[in-house]
């Protein structure tokens, strides 16, 4: 048993300190427990001392989940300019405004798409047949987790584009998705992100194949 | 002179299934082993805080889909769910990386599959066994009392070609209506040494073992 580790699970809002602790950390405590093993292992190869064990253990899981924020949410700055990491938010078509004003998020979390019952190579396959290389390059990002802005960048497309066509997108995947893996067509949609809002015929995110 | 009962942990161990398995994230070792095996409601009930590798999504989703043969419905996440052997679609997609098109081990350090005493399913308040995942239009249940009519050739099959799901039985979950005790715990078992040497920080008593085909190493 690592006693530096122990006590750093015991006092988790301590190690990552109130204000990320309460903002972040504790929602995302998967990550958060992540960061707090890779530093406990760096404490112990520091020190034997437990004291300065603590020291390290508190500086390098606040350093690692920081370095995580940054990564998957990036930062931006609040009414009073202050530069703080932003809180996912899942990206609502119907919520444009709020989605940019919060940031360019994740379309699709893979923790979503990962707890599909499926295979993954199999659907990857099927999409591959059925899809151009453009459009399963498109999804093989968004199931990554990237943002549409870093998506984007990838692509050298803005991060609207990325938006659009993958709503445009979404439908013919999730309905191959549901056919190769049996699953309820309505709960691939939802794991890959559904429209919250009726679609309008002629709008961005109808289906593509039905399109006349 | 009617047939003796045969129970289903009976019937599992007789077909060649001596462990169910349960896959966690690593934080929850702790809580596991002082609560046992919680269902996700039950876990909401008590209180207690976990990792879970559900989202939001997925949680609501497994809220509100199973209808049990006499037509009520249940909430999935009051049951805990088990599989007959370790490969779990789960796994495969936390293992499978898209944008190279291949399963890497890089995404499973810090998952444990807890290998269960199937005598655990003894104890079971209520238990099913679905034919296929609880999303699929092909799903339906088998009660406690008709496991001697599971298809258990088709579940060695899937068993012995690992990672192959293309068979839904290969995609079936156990579901125990309650919580499955501490001492029904058989062992941890992690994809490398590092995770074991993580499991072993964290003060597990549980035998830890090292298991990479397990995880989708090939």
């Amino acid at each position: 048993m690592d006693e530096a580790l122990i006590w750093g699970l015991e006092n988790e809002r301590r190690v990552f300190g109130p204000e990320l602790w309460d903002s972040h950390a504790q929602a995302d405590c998967s990550v958060a427990f992540e960061c707090l093993i890779r530093a406990a292992e760096e404490a112990r190869r520091f020190s034997d001392n437990p004291e300065k064990q603590k020291a390290v253990l508190i500086r390098k899981a606040r350093n690692l989940f920081r370095d995580h924020l940054r990564q998957v949410y990036g930062v931006t700055k609040n009414k009073e300019g202050k530069r703080v990491y932003r809180v996912r938010v899942a990206y609502d078509s119907s919520e444009l405004d709020d989605a940019e004003t919060a940031g360019h998020k994740a379309l699709v979390t893979h923790d979503e798409f990962a707890q599909a019952a499926m295979d993954p190579a199999a659907v990857h396959a099927a999409l591959r047949e059925d899809f151009s290389d453009d459009e399963v390059r498109l999804f093989e990002l968004i199931v990554t987790g990237m943002s549409s802005q870093a998506i984007g960048a990838e692509l050298h497309l803005a991060a609207a584009t990325v938006r659009k066509r993958w709503e445009r997108l979404r439908p013919a995947i999730a309905r191959r998705i549901a056919e190769v893996t049996g699953l309820e067509e309505y709960y691939v949609s939802r794991l890959l992100g559904a429209r919250r809002r009726a679609a309008q015929p002629g709008c961005v995110g109808e289906d593509r194949r039905t399109k006349k | 002179m009617s047939a003796q009962k045969v129970s289903p942990s009976q019937v599992a161990q007789r077909e060649g299934f001596p462990f169910i398995y349960h896959l966690l994230h690593m934080a929850n070792l702790r809580s596991v082993a002082e609560h046992g095996l919680l269902s996700r409601r039950e876990v909401d009930a008590r209180g207690i805080g976990i990792s879970s590798l559900q989202s939001e999504e997925v949680r609501t989703a497994r809220a509100a889909l199973l209808t049990l043969p006499d037509g009520s419905a249940v909430p999935l996440d009051h049951y805990l769910t088990f599989r007959w052997f370790p490969s779990t679609p789960v796994l495969a997609n936390k293992a499978y990386d898209w944008r190279e098109g291949k399963y890497s081990q890089a995404n499973q350090e810090f998952l444990v599959l807890l290998e269960v005493d199937t005598s655990a399913l003894e104890m079971a308040r209520e238990l099913w066994f679905a034919t296929a995942p609880p999303f699929s239009r092909e799903c339906s249940l088998v009660a406690a009392d008709g496991f001697g009519q599971i298809p258990w050739d088709r579940l060695r099959t899937a068993r012995d070609h690992h990672g192959d799901f293309s068979d839904v039985i290969s995609r079936s979950e156990i579901l125990v209506g309650n919580v499955v005790a501490p001492s029904y715990l058989h062992a941890c078992v992690v994809c490398d040494e590092v995770a074991a040497d993580r499991v072993r920080a964290l003060g597990s008593e549980l035998p830890v073992s090292v298991r990479p085909e397990w995880f989708f190493g090939f």
